[in-house]
């Protein structure tokens, strides 16, 4: 779970009240560590989209849009491709790897969450 | 001299929140709104202006854009190949006003004043800024390699910016005669788009086995080793077979000197070749208002905080895309965009004055062979210790099926559709 959204009036709000981009940026946690621990699901995301944005043809892309596919199902895929080299990847498992097992939960449930 | 007056007026709106700016106040309450200009078009800029939109919907994001129509660099050598039209290669920007309110200004920046916060355009308006991403991409060095400047590269085109020169290479590739020769000059790194020359090669070939069976591509290199080079020399050879010859530093590749009225170049042992055309890719630097602006260094390229891609020379500007220095990120498309993703994050943390989320990167470079066959390099960065790292990664197999080689063709043409609809929206 993302936590720590409950302050209220922040500085952050100047820019991005209102939005849930705040929270998904992890804006809300506490200030006083160099960077983060965790990267934001925003950022996660926003890579992926560059291959896996939304349809934009008729046929079936070759490359699935992400949006609004079942978390359970997502994550069973994404598991598979960062603990294997399965046939069918060609650079997926390539890029999987490189996310923690909570990373790759927390993109699932983005996509989830996102409409078709 | 109407659109000019609409800009006038538009810039003249925009300038009411100019004096928060310029008068330094911190962004305190609601009401004010931050504004960040973002400088260049491209995939990074113009993926960052829609990213920083989409993150602080109440953002104030100027896009500062002096052509109507972007090019894209990737799939402009398939057009080449004749696998693409021209038109095909082009996006626009309403998209990017229309869906995501980003406001877009079509001009040029000429200079940044980073103690007042202001980015001058070629009209002498000035645009104040709370942050400034600049994502200029590259010019090409007119000085750095002899006999090549900008009127010589009217007869020996670089095609490095998809756009004139791109069509240029084109008419001349097709008025080749038959058994001509294609000759390509191809720099040391860094420069855009590092498996680009081997891509460009393999299309040029494509288009001659079709229409100039005899003709030859030669590709002579400044450097002895190049990206996903085994992949490509396999794909060369079962596609092309002998027609693309490539010769690495070694071998007496790199050229220091042409001559354009004689179409010939010279290497560093004084090997003369003579070729009916000649694409030359010059040694590049970061854009023009990077320079400007001073976040450049003498390499010509922009250092960058590794985190958030902020400059380590200039304050409150970000560098993004083939401009930064960002290795071991290649300058590619696809890097510039995901560090769009990034740093509009770092941005906006930074203006609510908070530390930098943590960033993730990401890339992925096709490279088309044939029509239906393609290869590709992927990677995923992260910050240690401070650097950017490479976390996993790799290239297509050397051992592949020709189902697999079709399937990554396809991939690229997704790519391609997906990545201009996130940007431009087509």
């Amino acid at each position: 779970m993302r936590t720590g959204n409950s302050g209220g009036q922040r500085a952050a709000a100047a820019t991005t009240e209102g939005a849930l981009g705040a929270v998904a940026l992890g804006l809300a946690l506490l200030p006083g560590v160099a960077f983060a621990e965790r990267v934001p699901v925003a950022t996660l995301a926003h890579g992926c989209i560059a291959c896996h944005g939304a349809a934009t043809t008729d046929r079936d892309p070759s490359i699935p849009p992400l949006a609004g596919h079942d978390a359970d199902v997502l994550l069973q895929l994404l598991r598979g491709y960062a603990e294997e080299d399965p046939a069918e990847s060609t650079s997926m498992h390539r890029l999987t790897r490189g996310y923690s097992d909570q990373e790759l939960a927390e993109l699932a449930r983005h996509f989830a969450e996102q409409e078709q | 001299m109407k659109t000019d007056q609409a800009r006038r007026r538009l810039l003249a709106g925009l300038g009411a929140t100019l004096g928060l700016a310029a008068a330094g106040l911190p962004l305190g309450g609601s009401a004010s709104r931050a504004r960040v200009v973002v400088v260049g078009g491209g995939f990074g800029g113009a993926a960052a202006a829609r990213a920083l939109r989409q993150f602080a919907p109440d953002l104030e994001v100027v896009l500062v854009e002096p052509s109507a129509v972007f090019r894209t660099c990737p799939f402009s050598n398939l057009y080449l190949g004749g696998l693409r039209s021209f038109g095909s290669l082009g996006h626009h920007y309403g998209y990017l006003q229309r869906r995501h309110g980003v406001r877009v200004v079509r001009s040029s920046a000429r200079a940044v004043d980073p103690e007042r916060r202001q980015v001058r355009l070629v009209d002498g308006t000035r645009l104040g800024y709370d942050r400034l991403i600049l994502s200029p991409g590259i010019d090409m060095r007119w000085d750095a390699l002899e006999g090549y400047d900008q009127t010589a590269a009217e007869r020996l085109p670089h095609a490095w910016k998809a756009g004139p020169q791109t069509r240029l290479l084109r008419r001349q590739l097709q008025a080749m005669d038959d058994d001509g020769l294609f000759l390509m000059v191809i720099p040391d790194n860094p420069y855009r788009c590092p498996p680009g020359p081997y891509e460009r090669a393999a299309m040029v070939a494509h288009y001659c086995r079709r229409h100039k069976p005899r003709a030859k591509v030669l590709l002579l290199d400044a450097k002895d080793a190049f990206s996903k080079q085994a992949l490509f020399e396999q794909g060369w050879r079962e596609v092309y077979g002998e027609r693309i010859e490539w010769v690495g530093f070694s071998g007496d590749g790199e050229v220091v000197r042409v001559d354009a009225n004689q179409r010939i170049v010279e290497t560093a042992f004084g090997n003369r070749h003579q070729a009916d055309v000649i694409n030359v890719i010059p040694p590049q630097q970061a854009g023009y208002i990077a320079r400007q602006a001073g976040v450049t260094d003498r390499s010509g390229w922009a250092p960058v905080k590794a985190g958030t891609f902020e400059s380590r020379l200039v304050p409150d500007v970000y560098v993004i895309g083939d401009a930064a220095v960002a290795a071991p990120m290649p300058k590619s498309a696809f890097c510039a965009h995901s560090q769009a993703g990034v740093t509009a994050a770092a941005v906006l943390a930074s203006l609510a004055g908070r530390e930098p989320p943590e960033p993730a990167w990401l890339n992925t470079c096709f490279s088309l062979i044939d029509s239906d066959y393609a290869i590709s390099i992927s990677g995923q960065y992260r910050l240690r210790d401070g650097e950017i790292q490479e976390v996993s990664g790799g290239v297509s197999p050397l051992q592949a099926s020709q189902e697999f080689r079709r399937r990554e063709a396809e991939h690229a043409r997704d790519w391609y559709a997906a990545m201009s609809h996130a940007i431009w929206g087509a």
